[in-house]
């Protein structure tokens, strides 16, 4: 038996109409979604990771962040708080610290202001073939609503679109800073 | 729907056979695509994908009969495939957040855990019918049933403990603390150990099941999930955040050797003298030979791949 998705969708939907109550579990959503971003930057790796290393100051280099709080630069353990530009901020963790790979581990703290949960991310710098820098940021979270039938703005699509956004626009300011002539 | 059969990797059938033996199998769920990768372990090669309800994470294998049970939270689903024809033999519609899933040695009945509902679903299998629910604490994860088919684990993991469930009587009989947040379990062949994956406290809780009591408490790696125990004895842990596996003397209680492989390592299981990990953010099984711990295959599965529990089929095995 085969079955196309979307028609089941809307199959399960009719069956399962009662509503249930939302638990008061603090399960998150039941899929963990990704982001992999990743862009090519005419710098020396070096030149990157002084930037992207820098826990403490990605202000530096990326657009949505307007202040920074750090309590142990680039340890194991150091939280920074990162208010935005557009209101919010978000408080992140070191989890792992790697200056010879150039990457940098970091976890989040629930209700931030991005709509995610569970949040963890790894941004790394590698020489890229035929010259220049290769960098990869990488994010693993579940949605921001913890049960079933998300609110559209809680829902799994808003997460990835969230931290899509992150990505792709700290990354394309990242590389016009460093090829700036 | 036509099934083509798939020649390519089999094993040769031996003389007198009615149809050729497969070589083993692994099934692994596909969170992402929404369907389950079918990898026959001889040639290394993918065989097929199949398209399940939404979101699979959970896999759990009846080898006597040559069955697949696979869960999906996200379209509140069970689907049972047949091992051998690939096809999909059955669906049940369970509602709530199915995830964890087991099924017992004899293969007749499948245990699921419901995530929102914190409840144990207990099914028949042969006719995939819902014959109880069994209430449990918050967030129950990872399932592990006795050879005997007379007890059942349960990781409750908001809880920080383990359910035991007593089948004939349908009940919870005991709670056994561990560490925070277990999520994956594993058993050991005769059942006296039990093995409780700490996500939260990066530990893994070793129970003496007769006892109900932890025996010790093993540091492993960031962010464990999942582990299994090897032939030799030996406990391998996946660690999602160290993207590595931990290799455990579960006796002694310690770290024998970290293993690196693919970004968000989660389910696993182990085959003789190889262990078989799936990759969630690689979107690949990987095979570690468990004597030189070393990466020594990699397999690309569709994506967001889990593969959350004993997603082996060995054809002619009884467990």
């Amino acid at each position: 038996m085969r079955f196309n998705r979307r028609g089941f969708g809307l199959l399960a939907l009719s069956l399962f109409a009662l509503p249930l109550l939302p638990s008061l579990a603090l399960a998150h959503g039941p899929t963990r979604q990704k982001v992999i971003e990743e862009i090519t930057i005419q710098a020396a790796p070096a030149d990157v990771w002084k930037l992207v290393g820098n826990f403490g100051n990605w202000g530096a280099w990326h657009p949505a962040i307007d202040s920074t709080t750090v309590t142990d630069g680039n340890a194991v353990g150091s939280v920074r708080t990162l208010k935005l530009k557009g209101g919010g901020e978000l408080v992140e963790e070191i989890e792992a610290y790697d200056a010879e790979t150039m990457s940098l581990k970091y976890r989040a703290k629930d209700h931030g202001a991005l709509p995610v949960t569970n949040y963890t991310s790894m941004i790394q710098v590698k020489p890229a073939d035929g010259g220049g820098s290769a960098v990869t940021w990488r994010g693993a979270f579940y949605r921001g609503f913890p049960n079933n039938d998300p609110p559209p703005e809680l829902n799994d699509e808003a997460a990835v679109n969230a931290v899509t956004g992150v990505y792709t626009s700290g990354l394309a300011n990242l590389k016009a800073l460093l090829e700036k002539k | 729907m036509l099934i083509v059969a798939v020649v390519a990797g089999m094993a040769a059938a031996p003389a007198g056979a009615e149809a050729p033996v497969p070589g083993a199998r692994a099934f692994i769920t596909n969170q992402g695509s929404h369907d389950v990768s079918v990898v026959d372990l001889d040639s290394g090669h993918e065989l097929r994908r199949i398209p399940v309800a939404a979101g699979p994470a959970g896999v759990a294998v009846d080898a006597r009969q040559g069955r697949v049970y696979i869960t999906s939270p996200d379209g509140r689903m069970l689907t049972r495939i047949d091992a051998r024809t690939l096809e999909v033999t059955g669906t049940l519609e369970l509602g709530g957040g199915p995830v964890g899933i087991a099924v017992d040695a004899a293969g007749t009945r499948v245990y699921v855990s419901d995530w929102y509902r914190n409840q144990l679903m207990v099914i028949d299998a042969a006719g995939l019918q819902l014959l109880a629910r069994i209430a449990l604490g918050r967030v129950p994860a990872g399932i592990a049933v006795a050879p005997d088919g007379q007890q059942v684990y349960v990781a409750e993991r908001d809880e920080d403990r383990v359910a035991v469930i007593d089948v004939p009587h349908a009940a919870v009989v005991a709670h056994i603390a561990v560490g925070a947040h277990p999520f994956g379990l594993a058993l050991s062949a005769d059942g006296s150990r039990l093995f409780a994956v700490n996500v939260l406290s990066n530990n893994v809780s070793v129970i003496d099941t007769a006892q109900g009591t932890v025996l010790r408490t093993v540091p492993v790696g960031n962010t464990p999930y999942c582990a299994v125990l090897a032939e030799d004895g030996r406990l391998f842990v996946t660690n999602q955040h160290g993207d590595s596996l931990s290799v455990v003397d579960p006796q002694a209680g310690r770290v024998l050797a970290t293993v690196p492989v693919g970004g968000f390592p989660e389910g696993i299981v182990a085959d003789g003298a190889r262990v078989l990990v799936v990759s969630w953010m690689d979107e690949e099984l990987e095979e570690i030979d468990t004597v030189s711990l070393r990466v020594v295959r990699r397999i690309p599965t569709g994506h967001n791949s889990r593969g959350f529990g004993a997603f082996l089929w060995r054809p002619g095995a009884t467990h």
